[in-house]
């Protein structure tokens, strides 16, 4: 099967919405699906009306023939907005900075993704955002119709990540000049913005998960132990861990190298997103590699809340996990 | 301007919508239903407009029916009418019929033997001069019947009917007697004058020394009521 490309519209023909839920598909936590319900106010503000772990099991499949039929959720009715904005975490789920399908994916790849351009705009970057097919009919079946909410976008969660980032009081407050680190289990998206728009997306295969390894594996530790390790200061693990960051760092200063020679463009802020352990020492690793100060940044940690919202007692700590939810959301509000 | 960037990887034909009721679903079916509403609407006044159109053919031939009846109806009446006016006619006729025979009958026993009747005329009637508010053509009686001659009717004045006598006489003391008896006894119901017209009395050429004589008897008015 042929799919063809899709440019995406530069917005949407439908009527705008203001109140859109959110929901990570594949986020693998053991708490559940993450999602978020946002509502833009009348004077435009967007707000977190409520967060929470959906019980539901949204791993997405991992081939066509293993796709399950007839799953639908109900979801509960904090999260009952009319439209649902989905994003899929996976390996399998791709954003390419690239002008076209053809240099974002190879050739057997086309055939089986589901890919959407976005316009290559004078001043900004433009982008493949790819999900296998049957992945994308599976997220798209969830919902069922007649029942609150329904699916109105699916999108890539390094994406939606970044649409997180770029809506986060941390980054508004800069010049519009940044380097982001999007950390991922298993893979680190890097993004540099110039004047609040991305100048430059690279993905390395760098993420959280081969921290953990590194740490767990040098120390003959399990996972939990090693995430402890991580959260504290009884012990040091910079030594285990600059090797395994070295690469992904030195990317970064190339990175910044490259944005400084083709736009002029002078990086200040650094920003490093999506760790839930061990973000003092991947600074730490990152002011040493590069001279330069990372700030860790949690962008749903900040996000306006409504009054009254409801929340997981544990927001706080927990709020890294509704990043993507929360960027596949502002995304669509944002785009109508 | 839009700080994010959306690529939305869900295609048109998957978004679906959060209503209950399914637009896509129930606007066929609405649409069914009103068609089938206006078909049924439409059969209806069809049957309505065959039913009228069926009464409508039965009353006009019922109608054409009773027209015929009708017109057989007023010649009925028309005849009805015709004979009531004849009935009454002849009734107004017999109504004012003055009969003669029974008291001429006692004219013997008055006349004095010294008169000689010669003549006895009954002239036709003095029919009075037309009375504004008094028809005498078209709607009376006898306007109504062909041939028949006008009569005054109602209120109208009554005909005047006179007897006329003639005859020879020795005198004028007993042309007098026979005014008088004229007036008198079985004619009263009869005549209501009698008198002998001037000139009417005189010598008559035969030189006998009789008298010609005319009495005028004027009978009680004839009236066709």
């Amino acid at each position: 099967m042929n799919t063809p490309e899709v440019k995406a519209k530069p917005r949407s023909s439908r009527a705008p919405l203001s109140d859109v839920v959110g929901i990570e598909l594949g986020s693998n936590l053991k708490e559940g699906t993450p999602a978020v319900r946002l509502k833009r106010r009348a004077d435009g503000v967007i707000e977190l009306f409520s967060a929470g772990f959906l019980p539901f099991d949204s791993t997405p499949p991992e081939s066509a023939d293993k796709v399950p039929e007839g799953v639908f959720w109900v979801v509960p009715r904090p999260f009952g907005a009319h439209s649902a904005a989905l994003t899929i975490t996976s390996e399998e789920a791709l954003l390419r900075q690239a002008s076209g399908a053809e240099d974002a994916l190879a050739d057997k790849d086309r055939s089986i993704y589901r890919t959407v351009l976005r316009p290559d705009e004078s001043d900004s970057l433009s982008f493949v955002a790819a999900v296998p097919e049957y992945m994308a009919s599976w997220a798209a079946r969830l919902l069922p119709e007649g029942r609150k909410p329904t699916a109105c976008s699916l999108q890539v969660s390094d994406l939606a990540r970044m649409n997180a980032f770029a809506v986060s009081e941390a980054f508004m407050r800069t010049n519009g000049t940044a380097l982001l680190l999007l950390v991922g289990l298993k893979s680190t998206a890097l993004v540099i913005f110039n004047e609040y728009k991305p100048l430059l997306y690279r993905k390395h295969s760098i993420g959280s998960e081969d921290v953990l390894d590194a740490v767990s594996r040098s120390m003959n530790l399990d996972r939990e132990t090693a995430a402890k390790i991580l959260n504290d200061t009884l012990i040091d693990p910079t030594s285990l861990l600059e090797p395994v960051l070295s690469p992904l760092f030195r990317q970064a200063e190339l990175s910044t190298d490259y944005a400084v020679r083709k736009n002029g463009c002078f990086i200040e802020k650094f920003f490093l997103c999506g760790l839930t352990t061990g973000a003092r020492y991947w600074a730490e690793i990152f002011k040493r590699r590069t001279g330069a100060e990372i700030t860790p940044c949690n962008p749903a940690a900040d996000f306006p809340r409504a009054e009254g919202a409801l929340l997981p007692d544990d927001f706080d700590s927990c709020s890294a996990s509704f990043i993507p939810a929360i960027g596949a959301a502002v995304a669509v509000l944002e785009d109508a | 301007m839009s700080r994010t960037i959306h690529i939305n990887l869900l295609n048109e034909a998957e978004r679906r919508s959060a209503m209950p009721v399914r637009t896509r679903v129930m606007v066929p079916v609405f649409s069914s239903l009103f068609l089938l509403a206006v078909l049924i609407w439409w059969g209806l006044l069809a049957a309505e407009n065959r039913e009228l159109k069926s009464r409508t053919r039965d009353l006009a031939s019922k109608l054409a029916d009773l027209q015929e009846s009708d017109k057989a109806a007023d010649k009925f009446i028309e005849r009805e009418r015709a004979a009531n006016e004849e009935i009454d006619q002849i009734g107004r006729y017999l109504r004012g019929r003055l009969v003669f025979g029974a008291v001429l009958e006692q004219l013997p026993y008055v006349v004095p033997s010294t008169i000689q009747l010669t003549g006895l005329n009954i002239p036709p009637p003095l029919r009075p001069p037309e009375v504004k508010g008094v028809s005498l053509g078209s709607g009376t009686p006898a306007g109504n019947i062909p041939g028949g001659v006008k009569r005054a009717v109602g209120k109208a004045e009554a005909e005047k009917v006179f007897i006329k006598m003639n005859g020879l006489a020795d005198s004028a003391e007993s042309t007098d007697i026979l005014r008088k008896a004229m007036r008198s006894g079985a004619f009263t119901n009869l005549v209501v004058d009698a008198e002998i017209p001037k000139g009417a009395f005189r010598i008559s050429g035969a030189d006998d020394g009789t008298f010609l004589f005319e009495i005028s008897c004027e009978c009680t008015g004839r009236r066709f009521e």
